[in-house]
């Protein structure tokens, strides 16, 4: 963001101030403080939260491999590997089936800009037309109207009136973000599968947008900022983006922390049965939490009429949240795996375990972050930070200002549709194929059939939250079962 | 995550992006192979998060809800004063008049407002021209002078803080405490962790730990913040242990001062066991004006202390709020998780994603060998195991 002349300045002598009296004084919060003085609101920032130990790379795919070469054998496996990915039939009749198991995490319009929301549901439309069903979530403020309505039924049942108000709206949204050239009927036409996000919010204005959904995702909290709800800064809360989310213009939208009307497991219970009705029991509804108490959301989710549950890490990213609360509140994704894993464990006693699905979201970048998921136990992986790096994120993580250097979540005009698109497939395509390569070069005939036991930790804490082996082929905890026998048999003998 | 790693992250996702074909190595190849961190640039609070409330505990909402930061300060016998946020500004800096004269006039104008908080204070507030007072002030006395009660009540304090050097010392508590009824608080940081018991047996109301000061100390020598206020706590609710619960003395005040100069590491000390946290940075914003070219006005700085601490009010608010609670003092050491082995020894934190601490894990270890094994182990030979496992 470029910070005015006097915020410099006061981060200059605030600095030589802290210098000059040997204070210790953290520099990397200095800004949060020149920000305070200046304005006196609560700071904020965007994307995730900086985590000195994400456990990722102390975790090691053992022989696994990103590329292959043609002639290799492994190569030849690689191109047989499954990576489909199912989400539902737990409870709905419908099953949402996506060709890969990672999906774009919820970004709302608002968040993002048009050009980039636009971006992403085109290139979801070309690797759609080339075989690659990619899930995309909506996030929690509204879907577009080419989301909902893009396909020929969606119209069905929706009045003269509605049509037209629907296509006026889609015409201002263009015409204001100079997109007016986009061809209406590739626009209207959505080929992917759209999970729909019920925030406490509620940013939406009519039923369609759960009904001409393929999921609904019930956001209890977000990794970037659990236990306080979403946020939109006043300034991005442009006309036709206060439109879409049905609220005033150029207001901070702040969600409530929690959905007025869950409290506890027998409102959560009572609110997916509602929206069963509502949709007939076809759509699969997933349960989005913030990684704190594992166990006991997820045991609580297991309880409800859920298909899936969905923890974002410490890590997950976000348009906007207050500085100093996303960066301490939650645990990281490596950790939140075994409890979430133990506790469908310990809720089925039987082999229907794969009936429910478990979708980790929070720092997850590369294939190999994906694999290493998917060995701990998730069935599924978000991503959003990912798709917004192959648009041309800079991570300046000014994503709550109207100002971005890459023209994503501000200044749209910097983005160019046509170069995001083929960044987004060609990551997505990319990441794909490296997915094939590692499962086809540790010898597995799927992505789902990786295991814990394909990986080996690098270092002691990680092998002791994990479970998992250190190079050496024993855990740490084993380790220091050792060292408890050496230490009490030399007192023994003494 | 860190520029380096930014710089990583972005350049392997945009090769996939420019490409759409395998790369040779993985972004945690390449974090992997990074030039090791200094360990001196490590600050364990980085590593310390806190769980935050979601389906199995309803969080609060700051922005609609009442969150209370209120504290009262003082035992059973001596007068309270009561503090609308748990600060009170602390500056180990040689600050300057005018500098001190900002923070005297924020103050009052965050008072009006109904954020009252403590100042402490070596220099005398009756001689700023506009000395009206809407805060408590904690006048500093050092136990060298030897002044009587009377000179340190010429500026009608609400409190004292005494710092506590020697022996000596304890006898200008005995004096002061039998004549002054506001609270008083002993600051420790010279001689921590000894003497707290005595101290609060001659009736302080509170000690005051800064922790810059005690981890330069031999004896806290590699040690942080979060293993100074563990202990400060301990030292605590030590005086504490076998006294009758019902006799209404449980209101004596921890005091942190030091490495806890943003609202993360506040909610993260209150977590710890502070009630209340010395704050500088107050102090810091006031005195950087001396640095500038063109030094402002006294009430152009008053302003800037006064916003910052608005801004401040309101992160220290959410927090709490997004923890599950309704009241800032419920935070409770079961609120935190750490990613550090270091962190889980030092502050007893347990660790994120098996919810024990590192030491709880070593004692389980310890008993599932003793109990196989059939040896019977008194607590000492426990403890001593212990302390042997995790290298004490």
């Amino acid at each position: 963001m470029p910070y005015s002349k006097d915020i410099l300045e006061l981060k200059r002598h605030l600095l030589r101030a802290a210098e000059s009296s040997n204070s210790y004084f953290d520099l990397t919060k200095l800004i949060v403080d020149v920000r305070k003085i200046n304005d006196s609101e609560i700071p904020y920032s965007g994307l995730g939260a900086r985590s000195p130990n994400d456990y990722f790379p102390s975790i090691k795919i053992i022989g696994s491999k990103l590329k292959t070469k043609e002639n290799d054998d492994d190569y030849t496996i690689s191109n047989n590997i499954d990576t489909s990915f199912t989400l539902g039939g737990r409870y709905s009749t419908n099953i949402i089936t996506s060709d890969i198991p990672f999906f774009v995490s919820g970004m709302s319009y608002g968040s993002l800009k048009l050009p980039a929301k636009i971006a992403l549901h085109l290139a979801l439309n070309r690797l759609a037309k080339e075989g690659i069903k990619v899930i995309m979530n909506t996030g929690e403020g509204g879907a577009l109207p080419w989301e909902l309505y893009g396909s020929e039924e969606s119209w069905s049942d929706v009045s003269k009136k509605r049509h037209e108000n629907i296509l006026s709206y889609a015409d201002r949204l263009l015409k204001e973000h100079h997109l007016e050239s986009i061809d209406r009927d590739s626009l209207f036409c959505r080929l992917y599968p759209l999970i729909t996000q019920y925030a406490s919010g509620r940013f939406w204005k009519d039923p369609s947008y759960l009904l001409n959904a393929d999921g609904i995702e019930i956001k209890i909290g977000q990794g970037a900022k659990i236990g306080h709800g979403g946020l939109l800064p006043g300034p991005k809360v442009t006309d036709l983006v206060a439109e879409n989310r049905g609220i005033p213009s150029y207001k901070a939208a702040h969600s409530p922390s929690r959905h007025l009307d869950i409290l506890g497991p027998e409102d959560l219970v009572a609110k997916i049965l509602e929206l069963r009705e509502i949709t007939d029991w076809r759509i699969p509804i997933i349960v989005k939490v913030g990684c704190s108490r594992v166990y006991d959301d997820i045991e609580i989710i297991l309880k409800s009429y859920a298909d899936a549950a969905s923890i974002d890490g410490f890590v997950g990213g976000t348009g906007a949240a207050p500085w100093e609360l996303r960066d301490i509140i939650g645990i990281n994704t490596i950790p939140s795996l075994k409890p979430a894993r133990e506790a469908i464990a310990n809720y089925y006693s039987t082999d229907k375990r794969d009936e429910f699905r478990l979708i980790v979201h929070g720092s997850v970048w590369d294939s190999d972050r994906i694999a290493k998921c998917i060995a701990l136990g998730a069935n599924g992986v978000g991503i959003g930070t990912g798709f917004l790096l192959s648009m041309g994120c800079t991570l300046v993580q000014d994503c709550y200002t109207n100002v971005c250097p890459a023209g994503l979540t501000g200044s749209y005009e910097k983005l160019d549709i046509q170069t995001s698109v083929n960044g987004i497939v060609n990551y997505v395509k990319g990441t794909l194929l490296e997915l094939k390569n590692i499962a086809g070069s540790v010898g597995r005939k799927s992505i789902h059939d990786l295991r814990r036991e394909d990986l080996v930790s690098t270092d002691e804490l990680t092998s002791l939250i994990c479970g998992l082996p250190l190079v050496n082929g024993r855990t740490f905890k084993d380790q220091l079962k050792e060292m408890v026998k050496t230490v009490i048999d030399k007192r023994e003998e003494v | 995550m860190n520029d380096a790693d930014k710089f990583i992250i972005r350049k392997a996702v945009l090769e996939l992006a420019k490409t759409g074909t395998p790369r040779f190595t993985s972004i945690d190849d390449d974090v992997r192979n990074l030039p090791k961190v200094n360990s001196k640039t490590i600050n364990l609070w980085d590593y310390v998060t806190a769980i935050g409330a979601q389906l199995s505990r309803p969080p609060y909402d700051p922005y609609r809800e009442t969150i209370s930061l209120d504290i009262s300060i003082g035992r059973k016998k001596s007068r309270k004063v009561s503090l609308n946020i748990p600060l009170i500004i602390y500056g180990n800096i040689a600050i300057h008049h005018s500098s001190l004269e900002a923070v005297h006039l924020a103050l009052n104008r965050l008072a009006e407002k109904g954020n009252v908080l403590g100042l402490i204070s070596e220099i005398d507030i009756n001689t700023i021209k506009d000395n009206t007072r809407k805060y408590p002030l904690f006048k500093k006395v050092s136990f060298y002078k030897n002044d009587s009660l009377e000179h340190y009540q010429k500026s009608c304090p609400e409190g004292l803080v005494l710092e506590y050097k020697d022996q000596d010392s304890l006898k200008i508590l005995q004096n002061f405490r039998k004549e002054f009824d506001g609270p008083i608080l002993v600051d420790v940081s010279e001689v921590f962790p000894l003497y707290t018991k005595t101290i609060l047996e001659e009736g302080a109301d509170g000690i005051i730990v800064d922790t810059d000061k005690v981890t330069k100390k031999e004896r806290y020598k590699g040690k942080h913040a979060i293993a100074v206020i563990y202990d400060a706590r301990n030292a605590i609710n030590d005086y504490y242990k076998g006294r009758e619960e019902n006799d209404n003395d449980n209101n004596t005040i921890l005091v942190i001062a030091g490495d806890v100069n943003s609202a993360g590491k506040i909610v993260k000390a209150a977590a710890l066991g502070a009630n209340v946290v010395g704050y500088s940075t107050s102090m810091l914003i006031a005195h950087s004006n001396m640095y500038s070219e063109k030094p402002s006005n006294v009430s152009s700085i008053a302003e800037n202390v006064y916003r910052h601490m608005v801004g401040t009010k309101g992160e220290i608010k959410g927090i709490p709020a997004a923890l599950g609670y309704s009241d800032f003092h419920n935070l409770s050491p079961s609120d935190l998780r750490t990613s550090s082995i270091d962190a889980s020894l030092q502050g007893n934190i347990p660790l994120e994603g098996v919810d024990r601490t590192y030491k709880e894990m070593i004692d389980e270890i310890v008993n599932e060998y003793v109990s196989e094994k059939g040896i019977k182990l008194n607590s000492l030979e426990t403890q001593q195991i212990l302390r042997l496992m995790v290298r004490e």
